[in-house]
Protein backbone atom coordinates (compact mmCIF):
# COMPACT_ATOMS: atom_id res chain seq x y z
CA UNK A 1 0.00 0.00 0.00
CA UNK A 2 2.74 2.42 1.04
CA UNK A 3 4.41 1.80 -2.67
CA UNK A 4 1.28 3.01 -4.11
CA UNK A 5 1.08 5.99 -2.22
CA UNK A 6 4.44 7.21 -2.42
CA UNK A 7 5.14 7.55 -6.00
CA UNK A 8 2.40 9.76 -6.23
CA UNK A 9 3.20 12.41 -3.71
CA UNK A 10 6.95 12.15 -5.13
CA UNK A 11 6.72 13.03 -8.68
CA UNK A 12 10.06 14.29 -9.49
CA UNK A 13 12.12 11.56 -8.55
CA UNK A 14 11.69 7.65 -8.74
CA UNK A 15 10.17 6.30 -5.13
CA UNK A 16 12.94 5.71 -2.22
CA UNK A 17 11.22 1.74 -1.96
CA UNK A 18 11.90 0.90 -5.66
CA UNK A 19 15.89 -0.34 -5.15
CA UNK A 20 18.13 -0.02 -8.31
CA UNK A 21 18.84 -4.06 -9.40
CA UNK A 22 22.47 -3.52 -9.65
CA UNK A 23 22.02 -3.39 -5.38
CA UNK A 24 20.15 -5.95 -4.73
CA UNK A 25 22.27 -8.15 -6.88
CA UNK A 26 25.16 -6.62 -5.00
CA UNK A 27 23.49 -6.94 -1.59
CA UNK A 28 23.00 -10.66 -2.47
CA UNK A 29 26.62 -11.30 -3.59
CA UNK A 30 28.50 -9.49 -0.33
CA UNK A 31 26.17 -11.35 1.70
CA UNK A 32 26.81 -14.83 0.20
CA UNK A 33 30.06 -13.98 0.27
CA UNK A 34 30.81 -13.16 3.46
CA UNK A 35 28.95 -15.82 4.83
CA UNK A 36 31.17 -18.19 3.07
CA UNK A 37 34.32 -15.97 4.12
CA UNK A 38 32.93 -16.94 7.49
CA UNK A 39 32.56 -20.23 6.85
CA UNK A 40 35.63 -20.91 5.76
CA UNK A 41 37.87 -18.87 7.33
CA UNK A 42 36.49 -17.81 10.49
CA UNK A 43 34.53 -19.92 12.33
CA UNK A 44 36.02 -22.70 12.18
CA UNK A 45 39.65 -21.21 13.82
CA UNK A 46 37.80 -19.65 16.15
CA UNK A 47 36.03 -22.62 17.28
CA UNK A 48 39.31 -24.40 16.92
CA UNK A 49 40.81 -21.92 19.55
CA UNK A 50 37.82 -22.44 22.03
CA UNK A 51 38.54 -26.50 21.43
CA UNK A 52 41.77 -25.83 22.54
CA UNK A 53 41.20 -24.15 25.38
CA UNK A 54 38.61 -26.28 26.83
CA UNK A 55 40.81 -28.86 26.24
CA UNK A 56 43.54 -27.25 27.93
CA UNK A 57 41.97 -26.91 31.31
CA UNK A 58 40.31 -30.28 31.42
CA UNK A 59 44.05 -31.22 30.34
CA UNK A 60 45.66 -29.55 33.35
CA UNK A 61 42.74 -30.63 35.35
CA UNK A 62 44.02 -34.61 34.35
CA UNK A 63 47.48 -33.64 34.44
CA UNK A 64 46.63 -32.38 38.21
CA UNK A 65 44.54 -35.40 39.55
CA UNK A 66 47.66 -37.10 37.92
CA UNK A 67 49.74 -35.73 39.44
CA UNK A 68 48.22 -36.37 43.12
CA UNK A 69 47.62 -40.06 42.03
CA UNK A 70 51.57 -40.22 41.59
CA UNK A 71 52.01 -38.17 45.33
CA UNK A 72 49.65 -40.72 46.68
CA UNK A 73 51.35 -43.53 45.04
CA UNK A 74 54.83 -42.23 45.91
CA UNK A 75 53.65 -41.72 49.56
CA UNK A 76 52.47 -45.30 49.39
CA UNK A 77 55.43 -46.48 48.54
CA UNK A 78 57.72 -44.32 51.27
CA UNK A 79 55.39 -45.65 53.63
CA UNK A 80 55.64 -49.27 52.90
CA UNK A 81 59.19 -48.91 52.24
CA UNK A 82 59.25 -47.66 55.49
CA UNK A 83 57.77 -50.49 57.25
CA UNK A 84 59.92 -52.79 55.36
CA UNK A 85 63.32 -51.12 56.43
CA UNK A 86 61.74 -50.93 60.31
CA UNK A 87 61.25 -54.84 59.80
CA UNK A 88 64.62 -55.26 58.22
CA UNK A 89 65.88 -53.12 61.25
CA UNK A 90 63.93 -55.23 63.96
CA UNK A 91 64.65 -58.59 62.20
CA UNK A 92 68.59 -57.40 61.63
CA UNK A 93 68.58 -56.59 65.55
CA UNK A 94 67.51 -59.95 66.20
CA UNK A 95 69.67 -61.53 64.06
CA UNK A 96 72.46 -59.59 65.85
CA UNK A 97 71.58 -60.67 69.20
CA UNK A 98 71.54 -63.87 68.03
CA UNK A 99 74.27 -64.04 66.44
CA UNK A 100 76.16 -62.15 69.31
CA UNK A 101 74.99 -64.94 71.52
CA UNK A 102 76.15 -67.40 69.39
CA UNK A 103 79.71 -65.76 69.17
CA UNK A 104 79.58 -65.84 73.02
CA UNK A 105 78.53 -69.63 73.66
CA UNK A 106 81.53 -70.57 71.00
CA UNK A 107 84.10 -67.94 72.56
CA UNK A 108 83.15 -69.85 75.73
CA UNK A 109 83.34 -73.07 74.68
CA UNK A 110 86.35 -72.29 72.83
CA UNK A 111 88.19 -70.87 75.88
CA UNK A 112 87.07 -73.19 78.18
CA UNK A 113 88.27 -75.97 75.51
CA UNK A 114 91.48 -73.98 75.62
CA UNK A 115 91.63 -73.75 78.97
CA UNK A 116 91.64 -77.62 79.44
CA UNK A 117 93.83 -77.84 76.78
CA UNK A 118 96.30 -75.75 78.47
CA UNK A 119 95.82 -77.54 81.57
CA UNK A 120 96.35 -80.93 79.95
CA UNK A 121 99.39 -79.80 78.59
CA UNK A 122 100.73 -78.02 81.77
CA UNK A 123 99.52 -81.59 83.62
CA UNK A 124 101.56 -83.35 80.90
CA UNK A 125 104.74 -81.59 81.04
CA UNK A 126 104.52 -81.54 84.92
CA UNK A 127 104.34 -85.53 85.11
CA UNK A 128 107.11 -85.69 82.64
CA UNK A 129 109.02 -83.06 84.55
CA UNK A 130 108.00 -85.05 87.63
CA UNK A 131 109.24 -88.50 86.20
CA UNK A 132 112.44 -86.90 85.54
CA UNK A 133 112.88 -85.60 88.30
CA UNK A 134 111.81 -89.24 90.09
CA UNK A 135 114.90 -90.75 87.75
CA UNK A 136 117.60 -87.99 88.43
CA UNK A 137 115.85 -88.57 92.39
CA UNK A 138 115.99 -92.38 91.90
CA UNK A 139 119.90 -92.05 90.26
CA UNK A 140 121.11 -90.00 92.84
CA UNK A 141 119.39 -91.61 95.49
CA UNK A 142 120.98 -94.93 94.56
CA UNK A 143 124.09 -93.57 94.52
CA UNK A 144 123.76 -92.04 97.71
CA UNK A 145 122.32 -94.89 99.30
CA UNK A 146 125.22 -97.18 97.85
CA UNK A 147 127.32 -94.40 99.69
CA UNK A 148 125.90 -94.62 102.44
CA UNK A 149 125.31 -98.38 102.97
CA UNK A 150 129.42 -98.75 101.90
CA UNK A 151 129.90 -96.39 104.83
CA UNK A 152 127.82 -98.10 107.17
CA UNK A 153 128.66 -101.87 106.13
CA UNK A 154 132.41 -101.01 104.49
CA UNK A 155 133.72 -102.63 101.72
CA UNK A 156 131.74 -105.16 101.51
CA UNK A 157 129.67 -104.32 99.40
CA UNK A 158 131.79 -103.44 96.73
CA UNK A 159 131.43 -106.40 94.76
CA UNK A 160 129.35 -105.27 91.76
CA UNK A 161 126.62 -107.80 91.54
CA UNK A 162 125.37 -107.62 95.20
CA UNK A 163 125.25 -104.00 95.23
CA UNK A 164 123.47 -103.79 91.92
CA UNK A 165 120.56 -106.34 93.41
CA UNK A 166 120.75 -104.24 96.82
CA UNK A 167 120.16 -101.09 95.05
CA UNK A 168 117.26 -102.86 92.84
CA UNK A 169 114.98 -104.68 95.92
CA UNK A 170 115.60 -100.86 97.63
CA UNK A 171 114.36 -99.22 94.44
CA UNK A 172 111.20 -101.58 94.57
CA UNK A 173 110.42 -101.06 97.70
CA UNK A 174 110.89 -97.31 97.08
CA UNK A 175 108.48 -97.24 93.64
CA UNK A 176 105.42 -99.68 95.17
CA UNK A 177 105.31 -97.41 98.33
CA UNK A 178 105.82 -94.27 96.23
CA UNK A 179 102.88 -94.85 93.19
CA UNK A 180 100.37 -95.90 96.45
CA UNK A 181 101.45 -92.76 97.83
CA UNK A 182 100.56 -90.76 94.60
CA UNK A 183 97.52 -92.76 93.65
CA UNK A 184 96.15 -91.57 96.84
CA UNK A 185 97.56 -87.91 96.30
CA UNK A 186 95.91 -87.68 92.77
CA UNK A 187 92.87 -88.17 93.80
CA UNK A 188 93.05 -86.20 96.58
CA UNK B 1 34.84 -16.88 26.94
CA UNK B 2 34.19 -20.35 27.58
CA UNK B 3 30.83 -21.13 25.84
CA UNK B 4 30.94 -24.81 25.71
CA UNK B 5 28.65 -24.82 28.91
CA UNK B 6 24.71 -24.24 29.33
CA UNK B 7 22.97 -25.97 26.75
CA UNK B 8 20.04 -24.59 27.78
CA UNK B 9 19.85 -20.91 27.08
CA UNK B 10 17.46 -18.51 28.48
CA UNK B 11 15.02 -17.65 25.13
CA UNK B 12 15.49 -14.28 23.45
CA UNK B 13 12.40 -12.09 24.26
CA UNK B 14 14.14 -9.11 22.92
CA UNK B 15 12.37 -9.54 19.24
CA UNK B 16 8.81 -10.15 20.34
CA UNK B 17 7.52 -6.52 20.56
CA UNK B 18 8.40 -6.50 16.88
CA UNK B 19 7.05 -9.79 16.14
CA UNK B 20 3.76 -8.43 17.87
CA UNK B 21 4.15 -5.48 15.44
CA UNK B 22 4.50 -7.96 12.40
CA UNK B 23 1.25 -9.62 14.03
CA UNK B 24 -1.02 -6.50 14.39
CA UNK B 25 0.47 -5.57 10.47
CA UNK B 26 -0.54 -8.96 9.16
CA UNK B 27 -3.96 -9.27 10.91
CA UNK B 28 -4.85 -5.44 9.35
CA UNK B 29 -3.40 -6.24 6.03
CA UNK B 30 -5.55 -9.67 5.29
CA UNK B 31 -8.89 -8.86 7.27
CA UNK B 32 -8.44 -5.03 5.65
CA UNK B 33 -7.71 -6.80 2.24
CA UNK B 34 -10.58 -9.03 2.71
CA UNK B 35 -13.11 -5.72 3.26
CA UNK B 36 -11.69 -3.68 0.19
CA UNK B 37 -11.91 -6.74 -2.01
CA UNK B 38 -15.42 -7.16 -0.46
CA UNK B 39 -16.23 -3.39 -0.73
CA UNK B 40 -15.53 -3.44 -4.60
CA UNK B 41 -16.84 -6.44 -5.05
CA UNK B 42 -20.36 -5.29 -3.87
CA UNK B 43 -19.72 -2.23 -4.17
CA UNK B 44 -20.54 -1.14 -0.27
CA UNK B 45 -18.59 1.13 1.58
CA UNK B 46 -18.40 -0.37 4.98
CA UNK B 47 -16.57 -3.09 4.52
CA UNK B 48 -12.88 -2.09 4.74
CA UNK B 49 -13.55 -0.43 8.42
CA UNK B 50 -14.87 -3.71 9.34
CA UNK B 51 -12.16 -5.46 7.93
CA UNK B 52 -9.31 -3.39 9.91
CA UNK B 53 -11.01 -3.71 13.11
CA UNK B 54 -11.73 -7.49 12.76
CA UNK B 55 -7.93 -7.89 11.67
CA UNK B 56 -6.77 -6.06 15.09
CA UNK B 57 -9.44 -7.40 17.38
CA UNK B 58 -8.56 -11.45 15.90
CA UNK B 59 -4.40 -10.47 16.39
CA UNK B 60 -4.67 -9.02 19.74
CA UNK B 61 -6.96 -12.08 20.53
CA UNK B 62 -4.22 -14.72 19.10
CA UNK B 63 -1.56 -12.45 21.11
CA UNK B 64 -3.54 -13.37 23.77
CA UNK B 65 -3.62 -17.18 23.19
CA UNK B 66 0.07 -17.32 21.83
CA UNK B 67 1.64 -14.51 24.46
CA UNK B 68 -0.56 -14.41 27.38
CA UNK B 69 -1.02 -17.51 28.74
CA UNK B 70 2.60 -18.37 29.75
CA UNK C 1 24.71 22.53 -1.85
CA UNK C 2 21.74 24.10 -4.05
CA UNK C 3 21.28 26.43 -0.86
CA UNK C 4 24.99 28.15 -2.45
CA UNK C 5 23.47 28.86 -5.64
CA UNK C 6 19.81 29.87 -4.90
CA UNK C 7 19.43 32.17 -1.73
CA UNK C 8 15.95 29.85 -1.15
CA UNK C 9 16.50 27.19 1.36
CA UNK C 10 15.51 23.87 -0.32
CA UNK C 11 14.39 21.24 2.78
CA UNK C 12 16.55 17.72 1.89
CA UNK C 13 14.36 14.77 0.61
CA UNK C 14 14.45 11.62 -1.52
CA UNK C 15 16.25 13.41 -4.42
CA UNK C 16 19.08 13.47 -2.18
CA UNK C 17 19.43 10.26 -2.22
CA UNK C 18 19.90 9.72 -5.86
CA UNK C 19 24.27 9.23 -5.82
CA UNK C 20 25.47 9.88 -9.37
CA UNK C 21 28.02 6.64 -10.62
CA UNK C 22 31.04 7.13 -9.22
CA UNK C 23 32.82 6.73 -12.67
CA UNK C 24 30.86 8.52 -15.38
CA UNK C 25 28.95 5.82 -17.85
CA UNK C 26 29.24 2.84 -15.17
CA UNK C 27 25.55 3.33 -13.64
CA UNK C 28 25.70 0.02 -11.39
CA UNK C 29 29.00 1.36 -9.69
CA UNK C 30 27.29 3.88 -6.80
CA UNK C 31 28.95 5.44 -3.55
CA UNK C 32 27.23 2.70 -1.73
CA UNK C 33 28.53 -0.30 -4.02
CA UNK C 34 31.87 0.96 -3.17
CA UNK C 35 31.43 1.38 0.77
CA UNK C 36 29.79 -2.29 1.11
CA UNK C 37 32.28 -3.63 -1.18
CA UNK C 38 34.84 -1.92 1.29
CA UNK C 39 33.10 -2.83 4.34
CA UNK C 40 33.28 -6.64 2.75
CA UNK C 41 36.73 -6.68 2.08
CA UNK C 42 37.08 -4.62 6.05
CA UNK C 43 35.05 -7.70 7.66
CA UNK C 44 36.78 -10.09 6.12
CA UNK C 45 40.21 -8.84 6.73
CA UNK C 46 39.91 -8.09 10.21
CA UNK C 47 38.30 -11.44 11.07
CA UNK C 48 40.81 -13.19 9.18
CA UNK C 49 43.82 -11.64 10.87
CA UNK C 50 41.77 -11.93 14.17
CA UNK C 51 41.17 -15.72 13.69
CA UNK C 52 43.83 -16.95 11.74
CA UNK C 53 46.37 -17.91 14.92
CA UNK C 54 43.22 -19.72 16.74
CA UNK C 55 45.48 -19.31 19.57
CA UNK C 56 44.38 -20.70 23.37
CA UNK C 57 46.13 -17.66 24.76
CA UNK C 58 44.45 -14.49 22.17
CA UNK C 59 46.45 -11.69 21.33
CA UNK C 60 44.51 -7.79 21.62
CA UNK C 61 43.43 -8.57 17.93
CA UNK C 62 41.91 -12.02 18.23
CA UNK C 63 40.75 -10.79 21.52
CA UNK C 64 38.17 -8.32 19.84
CA UNK C 65 37.08 -10.61 17.19
CA UNK C 66 35.96 -13.66 19.59
CA UNK C 67 34.12 -10.33 21.50
CA UNK C 68 32.42 -9.62 18.71
CA UNK C 69 32.01 -13.62 17.05
CA UNK C 70 31.03 -14.47 19.94
CA UNK C 71 28.28 -11.77 20.41
CA UNK C 72 27.05 -13.05 17.34
CA UNK C 73 27.30 -16.54 18.26
CA UNK C 74 26.12 -17.15 21.54
CA UNK C 75 23.83 -13.74 22.28
CA UNK C 76 22.15 -13.96 19.06
CA UNK C 77 22.40 -16.92 17.62
CA UNK C 78 22.47 -19.85 20.26
CA UNK C 79 19.97 -18.03 22.06
CA UNK C 80 17.33 -18.10 19.44
CA UNK C 81 18.13 -20.98 17.52
CA UNK C 82 18.73 -23.02 20.64
CA UNK C 83 22.51 -25.04 20.79
CA UNK C 84 21.51 -27.83 18.70
CA UNK C 85 21.39 -25.93 15.32
CA UNK C 86 22.59 -22.71 15.76
CA UNK C 87 26.32 -23.67 14.69
CA UNK C 88 25.26 -24.00 10.89
CA UNK C 89 23.92 -20.28 10.99
CA UNK C 90 26.54 -18.42 12.65
CA UNK C 91 28.47 -17.90 9.73
CA UNK C 92 25.94 -16.38 7.99
CA UNK C 93 24.50 -14.43 10.96
CA UNK C 94 27.97 -13.18 11.46
CA UNK C 95 28.42 -11.62 7.87
CA UNK C 96 24.47 -10.27 8.22
CA UNK C 97 25.23 -8.49 11.44
CA UNK C 98 28.59 -7.01 10.87
CA UNK C 99 27.63 -6.08 6.99
CA UNK C 100 24.65 -4.28 8.46
CA UNK C 101 26.61 -2.66 11.45
CA UNK C 102 29.37 -1.69 9.03
CA UNK C 103 27.33 -0.23 6.91
CA UNK C 104 25.41 1.38 9.22
CA UNK C 105 28.12 2.92 11.03
CA UNK C 106 29.90 4.11 7.85
CA UNK C 107 26.87 6.98 7.74
CA UNK C 108 28.54 8.55 10.71
CA UNK C 109 31.96 8.16 9.67
CA UNK C 110 33.49 11.22 8.13
CA UNK C 111 34.26 11.16 4.08
CA UNK C 112 31.35 8.23 3.78
CA UNK C 113 28.96 9.69 6.00
CA UNK C 114 26.18 7.75 3.83
CA UNK C 115 24.01 4.87 4.72
CA UNK C 116 24.28 2.32 2.22
CA UNK C 117 20.79 0.83 3.87
CA UNK C 118 18.95 4.32 3.04
CA UNK C 119 19.08 2.59 -0.72
CA UNK C 120 15.86 -0.16 -0.44
CA UNK C 121 17.47 -2.69 -2.56
CA UNK C 122 19.92 -3.69 0.10
CA UNK C 123 17.72 -4.10 2.74
CA UNK C 124 15.16 -6.25 0.50
CA UNK C 125 18.25 -8.41 -0.90
CA UNK C 126 18.99 -8.78 3.18
CA UNK C 127 15.67 -9.55 4.04
CA UNK C 128 14.92 -11.45 1.00
CA UNK C 129 18.42 -14.14 1.63
CA UNK C 130 16.87 -14.76 5.49
CA UNK C 131 12.99 -15.13 4.40
CA UNK C 132 14.74 -17.69 2.15
CA UNK C 133 16.95 -19.56 4.53
CA UNK C 134 14.43 -19.56 7.36
CA UNK C 135 11.67 -21.30 5.27
CA UNK C 136 13.64 -23.44 3.50
CA UNK C 137 15.16 -24.83 6.65
CA UNK C 138 11.70 -25.33 8.02
CA UNK C 139 10.37 -26.93 4.62
CA UNK C 140 13.96 -29.09 4.67
CA UNK C 141 13.05 -30.34 8.49
CA UNK C 142 9.38 -30.35 8.62
CA UNK C 143 8.11 -31.01 4.73
CA UNK C 144 6.05 -28.12 3.09
CA UNK C 145 3.07 -29.23 4.64
CA UNK C 146 3.92 -30.22 8.28
CA UNK C 147 6.09 -26.39 7.49
CA UNK C 148 2.95 -24.42 6.68
CA UNK C 149 1.10 -26.22 9.49
CA UNK C 150 3.92 -25.07 12.31
CA UNK C 151 3.79 -21.23 10.87
CA UNK C 152 0.17 -20.85 10.54
CA UNK C 153 -1.76 -22.90 13.18
CA UNK C 154 -0.99 -21.08 16.27
CA UNK C 155 -1.01 -23.05 19.44
CA UNK C 156 -3.41 -22.85 22.03
CA UNK C 157 -6.10 -21.45 19.87
CA UNK C 158 -9.42 -22.41 20.39
CA UNK C 159 -10.76 -24.92 17.21
CA UNK C 160 -13.86 -22.44 16.29
CA UNK C 161 -11.16 -19.32 15.98
CA UNK C 162 -8.65 -21.77 13.86
CA UNK C 163 -9.64 -20.90 10.03
CA UNK C 164 -9.50 -16.81 11.69
CA UNK C 165 -6.23 -17.22 12.83
CA UNK C 166 -4.76 -19.21 9.77
CA UNK C 167 -4.84 -15.94 7.24
CA UNK C 168 -3.39 -13.64 10.24
CA UNK C 169 -0.14 -16.11 10.88
CA UNK C 170 0.22 -16.95 7.14
CA UNK C 171 0.50 -13.40 6.30
CA UNK C 172 2.80 -12.09 9.19
CA UNK C 173 4.82 -15.16 9.01
CA UNK C 174 5.60 -15.64 5.53
CA UNK C 175 4.58 -12.33 4.00
CA UNK C 176 4.94 -9.53 6.17
CA UNK C 177 8.10 -10.49 7.72
CA UNK C 178 10.70 -9.62 5.23
CA UNK C 179 8.85 -6.73 4.25
CA UNK C 180 8.73 -5.27 8.11
CA UNK C 181 12.72 -6.39 8.03
CA UNK C 182 13.64 -4.88 5.09
CA UNK C 183 11.34 -1.40 5.74
CA UNK C 184 12.16 -1.21 9.58
CA UNK C 185 15.72 -1.12 8.55
CA UNK C 186 15.69 1.31 5.22
CA UNK C 187 13.03 3.16 7.17
CA UNK C 188 15.44 3.89 10.08
CA UNK C 189 18.49 4.74 7.65
CA UNK C 190 16.68 6.55 5.52
CA UNK C 191 14.90 8.88 8.05
CA UNK C 192 18.40 9.25 10.25
CA UNK C 193 19.89 10.60 7.00
CA UNK C 194 17.32 13.21 5.98
CA UNK C 195 17.27 14.13 10.08
CA UNK C 196 20.51 14.63 9.81
CA UNK C 197 20.29 16.40 6.57
CA UNK C 198 17.73 18.91 7.52
CA UNK C 199 19.61 19.41 10.84
CA UNK C 200 23.34 19.74 9.10
CA UNK C 201 22.33 22.17 5.45
CA UNK C 202 19.37 23.61 7.51
CA UNK C 203 22.11 24.92 10.75
CA UNK C 204 24.21 25.97 7.52
CA UNK C 205 21.77 27.58 5.79
CA UNK C 206 20.83 29.88 8.48
CA UNK C 207 24.27 30.40 9.42
CA UNK C 208 25.71 31.95 6.04
CA UNK C 209 22.59 32.58 4.27
CA UNK C 210 20.50 33.99 6.28
CA UNK C 211 21.95 37.29 6.47
CA UNK C 212 20.79 38.10 10.40
CA UNK C 213 22.95 37.91 13.47
CA UNK C 214 20.15 36.31 15.47
CA UNK C 215 19.37 33.70 12.46
CA UNK C 216 23.30 32.87 12.42
CA UNK C 217 23.11 32.19 16.50
CA UNK C 218 20.45 29.89 15.62
CA UNK C 219 22.12 27.99 12.47
CA UNK C 220 24.89 27.18 15.13
CA UNK C 221 22.73 26.15 17.82
CA UNK C 222 21.33 24.12 14.64
CA UNK C 223 24.30 22.34 14.23
CA UNK C 224 25.08 21.47 17.66
CA UNK C 225 21.77 19.96 17.24
CA UNK C 226 22.91 17.98 14.07
CA UNK C 227 25.38 16.46 16.01
CA UNK C 228 23.51 15.46 18.80
CA UNK C 229 21.21 13.72 15.90
CA UNK C 230 24.35 12.04 14.74
CA UNK C 231 25.25 10.59 18.28
CA UNK C 232 21.76 9.22 18.50
CA UNK C 233 22.15 8.39 15.21
CA UNK C 234 25.00 5.74 15.84
CA UNK C 235 23.17 4.29 18.51
CA UNK C 236 20.01 3.97 15.84
CA UNK C 237 22.67 2.75 13.25
CA UNK C 238 23.40 0.12 15.99
CA UNK C 239 20.25 -0.88 17.54
CA UNK C 240 18.83 -1.67 13.77
CA UNK C 241 21.67 -4.30 12.87
CA UNK C 242 20.89 -6.10 16.33
CA UNK C 243 17.34 -6.16 15.66
CA UNK C 244 17.47 -7.33 11.93
CA UNK C 245 20.24 -10.12 13.00
CA UNK C 246 18.33 -10.88 16.35
CA UNK C 247 14.65 -11.19 14.38
CA UNK C 248 16.45 -13.31 11.38
CA UNK C 249 17.77 -15.56 13.82
CA UNK C 250 14.42 -15.87 15.57
CA UNK C 251 12.40 -16.62 12.61
CA UNK C 252 15.32 -19.67 12.14
CA UNK C 253 14.30 -20.65 15.27
CA UNK C 254 11.09 -20.56 15.16
CA UNK C 255 10.70 -22.29 11.52
CA UNK C 256 13.34 -25.16 13.30
CA UNK C 257 11.07 -25.31 16.59
CA UNK C 258 9.65 -28.75 17.14
CA UNK C 259 6.29 -27.09 18.10
CA UNK C 260 4.76 -23.89 19.28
Amino acid sequence: MLTLVLPLTEAEGPSPLMPHTAEIIFGFVFLILLAIAFAKLVVPRFEKAYADRTQAIEGGMNAAKQAQAEAKAALDKYNAQLGEARQEAAKIREDAREQGALIIAEMREQASTEADRIVTHARTQIDAERAQAVASLRREVGTMATTLASRIVGESLEEEARQRRTVERFLADLESSESARQAVGTDG
Amino acid sequence: MSQQEDPKPTPNTSGDGWRVLSYLIGGILIYGGIGFGLDRWLGTQFLLPVGIVLGAGLTILLLHFRYGQS
Amino acid sequence: MIAGVSTEFNPPGPEDFQLPPIIPGVDWFTKPVLVAGLSVVLIVWFFYGASRKSAIVPSKLQFAGELGYNFVRNSIARDAIGSQDYMKFVPYLCGLFFFILLNNVAATIPLVQFPTFSHIGWAYSAAILSWVIYNGVGIRKHGLLGYLKLQTMPAGVPLWLLPLMIPIEFISNIVVRPISLSLRLFANMFAGHILLLVFVLGGEYLLLHAGSIALSGVGVITLLMGLAIAGLELFVQCIQAYIFVVLSAQYIGGALADEH
